[in-house]
């Protein structure tokens, strides 16, 4: 490990914990100083805790920098970390699936990386991780890696005839199966095959880069501009700026303030809080802007020996690689944003590995997202790219394969987003209403009707929001399949586009509620690995014919039949 | 339209349900009514006889909980498990295994065998008192259980199954 490791982490972990301590003890220490009266001694304080501090942290560091080890044996890679609780990682070449690094500003400045190793597997595997490297020295580490890795695979498959020895006995019973091919003996012919068929996996650091790309400022600069978020909270900032007059006046601060107050506030006070809001808003919208822009400053993504690789980032940087075979699925989303301007955005859903400090559901969270592989890309370029990119995707269904939903599925979703809806709201307003009118006279001394009518006026606004959304998803709602391939799109104001291979689906399901059988209608599930412990894609009311159909076309035996 | 499974769990499993089932229902109906019947009676019989009408409600909200805890051990102990047990069907094919499940919501699922990761028997106390077993098999993306199967028919189940999924090698 790079002993930049033990000043680096003594600094950081130090702030942390002076952070931590100056949030928990603010109060108490302000107080002392306000009855000493004394700023002097604050600043003694803080400055001999941090050099303590940092003292004991760099000690701590220190030691684990002296403890940590790694060495990449005949078979394994081993880690040795820890200082009380020791522990020592194995981890073999071939459950290797990637080697990732990450870099924050100081360490780009000395050019040290951390390494992170993601192995196969799904939920119960853990990433193991090297704090610090010299970057030539990570590189170095991977090349060697996956090059014994290579080799591993290769001698394990020349030494095992051991599959096609086991596959053949039990194709015997398989046999009986109409339609002459056996499913279970062409399925393994197919993994096989070119290693493992569909998704290759071989890597190599010196093969030639087969596409890459990377993105123009302006490209970078609108990515910023069309994160849904930003904008979606400007609108509503707004929007509620320019009714603030108004709801000042609603709550009647003149009656409040008899005495003349009322004007105060109404003149300096409410256009300050106002301007405030404004001022916030703008500055949230354009650090939104600025953060996005320096996340995905300086995009290049490359294809290069089966793997896909992707570096982003201005200040910190990342440094992420996928192999082919691990991916599970693509998506091409549109936000709302993008789709108006006619852009989209791709991403590759790959399974994830958990890290040492983080448990399971803020995993989830954070990693599902997947891998982003063009975060700005006009739709008519999509094709070319993914061409380039991921030709494993290039048997998707075309455009004229689609199959969109039976008409009950709009008047489902008009009932399930609005009709239960605005019955709801209908209600809460009746009930206020009826509260306002009932109430003895002395309460209903202020004019209170502008509630009821601001309520039927929310009432309106989100009716026809939510009726516009469910008429959106039933016009873009869609799925469909072909030999290989498995698409689902749906959405509401955005839409996303969910391309999954047939061979990673693990498993599928329909499922029908009671409402979907009186209106003979059922959902479908697609239930990839991806992400941690598995992801599962569902499209709403299919008619059931079409949903047993689509298992018919999940079931190995049935697509025999009827080749 | 492909018929449902017709493979049914064994009849003795909806015995496993009903017992557990049962010992959830006392449990729960244990954790409301002690404390409230303990409260009920000592404030509310004396007060019953004088016509305080606290009491009286609280009588009202005793009986109810009495006939709600009743209600549910004829629902949950005596109706759901032999639904459930005419929903469940399943059958294992030679290239994947097909799962009807459901009582309101009901889920067909179909589990390629070239996607099963590890196949096992389990049995808890009860499955074993009953001579039951169930038969767990992971995919890369979660496991599905067939719930009751007799011992001898889950081993051999597991062991087909297992012949089965050797053929699957698929690293994800």
């Amino acid at each position: 490990m790079h002993p930049s490791y033990v000043v680096m982490n003594g600094i950081g972990v130090t702030f942390a914990i002076m952070l931590l301590g100056f949030v928990t003890v603010f109060g108490a220490v302000v107080e002392a100083m306000l009855i000493s009266g004394n700023g002097l001694q604050l600043v003694v304080i803080l400055i001999g805790s941090f050099i303590g501090l940092l003292a004991i942290t760099m000690t701590i560091s220190y030691i684990y920098y002296k403890r940590f080890r790694w060495e990449i044996t005949d078979s394994d890679i081993h880690i040795y970390s820890g200082i009380l609780f020791k522990k020592q990682t194995h981890i073999p070449f071939q459950r290797v699936q990637s080697i990732d690094f990450s870099a924050g500003i100081p360490q780009r400045v000395l050019g040290i990386v951390r390494l992170k190793i993601e192995t196969a597997g799904g939920a119960a595997n853990k990433a193991a991780v090297i704090p610090a490297l010299k970057l030539s020295q990570a590189e170095a580490f991977r090349v060697e890696v996956f090059t014994r890795k290579k080799s591993a695979v290769q001698q394990s498959a020349a030494a095992s005839p051991m599959v096609p020895g086991v596959a053949l006995p039990f194709a015997q019973p398989a046999q009986a199966i109409p339609g002459g091919v056996d499913p279970l003996v062409r399925q393994v012919g197919d993994s096989l095959g070119g290693m493992r068929g569909l998704f290759a996996d071989d890597y190599d650091e010196t093969a030639p880069i087969e596409c890459e790309y990377s993105l123009s400022a302006k490209e970078i600069f609108l990515t910023a501009l069309a994160g849904d978020h930003n904008i979606l909270f400007t609108v509503f900032l707004i929007v509620g700026l320019t009714q603030l007059g108004s709801i000042a006046s609603l709550f009647d601060l003149e009656r409040a303030f008899p005495r003349g107050a009322g004007g105060v506030i109404t003149d300096i006070v409410v256009p300050m809080i106002a301007g405030g809001l404004i001022f916030f808003a703008l500055v949230v919208f354009v650090s939104g802007i600025f953060g996005t822009a320096v996340q995905f400053g300086g995009f290049k993504a490359r294809r290069r020996g089966g793997r896909i690789e992707v570096e982003m980032g201005l200040l910190s940087r990342q440094y992420k690689g996928v192999s082919i075979n691990r991916i599970q699925s693509l998506e091409i989303r549109q936000g709302a944003i993008r789709r108006l301007m006619g852009y989209g955005e791709l991403r590759l859903h790959t399974v994830d590995t958990l890290q040492n400090n983080q448990n399971k559901k803020g995993a989830q969270a954070a990693l599902s997202k997947g891998l982003i592989i063009h975060p700005f890309i006009k739709l008519s370029s999509v094709e070319s790219i993914l061409h380039q990119m991921v030709p494993e995707f290039d048997g998707r269904c075309t455009e004229g394969e689609f199959r969109r939903l039976p008409p009950v599925a709009l008047r489902r979703v008009l009932i399930r987003h609005v009709g239960i809806f605005a019955v709801f709201f209908a209600a809460v307003a009746a009930v206020v209403t009826a509260g306002i009118n009932l109430s003895p006279a002395e309460f209903t001394d202020s004019d209170y009707s502008w509630i009821v009518s601001l309520l039927w006026v929310l009432l309106g606004v989100f009716t026809i929001g939510r009726s516009v959304a469910a008429v959106l998803w039933y016009r873009q709602a869609a799925y469909a399949y072909n030999t290989g391939m498995l698409t689902i799109r749906s959405g509401y104001f955005s839409v996303s586009s969910m391309i999954i291979a047939k061979r990673r689906i693990q498993w599928a399901q329909t499922r029908q509620n009671p409402f979907q059988r009186l209106s003979h209608v059922a959902s479908i599930g697609a239930v990839t690995a991806a992400g941690v412990g598995g992801t599962k894609t569902v499209l709403r009311d299919l008619s059931v014919e079409e949903a047993s159909a689509y298992l018919d076309w999940i079931r190995p035996t049935a697509s025999s039949s009827a080749t | 339209m492909r018929a449902l499974p017709s493979r049914k769990l064994d009849k003795r499993i909806t015995r496993v349900w009903r017992l557990s089932a049962l010992i959830n229902v006392v449990i729960w109906g244990a954790f409301f009514i002690i404390p409230f019947g303990i409260v009920a009676f000592t404030l509310g019989v004396g007060g019953a006889l004088e016509g305080d009408p606290l009491a009286a409600v609280l009588g009202v909200i005793l009986i109810s909980l009495l006939v709600a805890v009743v209600a549910a051990l004829v629902v949950f102990v005596v109706i759901v498990p032999k639904i459930r047990w005419i929903q469940w069907g399943f059958e294992v094919l030679d290239a994947e295994i097909d799962i009807h499940k459901g009582i309101f919501w009901r889920k067909r699922l179909i589990i390629p065998l070239i996607r099963v990761q590890n196949v096992e028997t389990r049995q808890g106390p009860i499955l074993r008192a009953n001579g039951l077993a169930s038969l767990t098999v992971s995919t890369a993306a979660g496991e599905h259980t067939i719930p009751g199967l007799a011992v001898a028919e889950a081993d051999a189940l597991r062991d087909h199954v297992a012949v089965l999924t050797r053929i699957a090698q698929e690293d994800v």
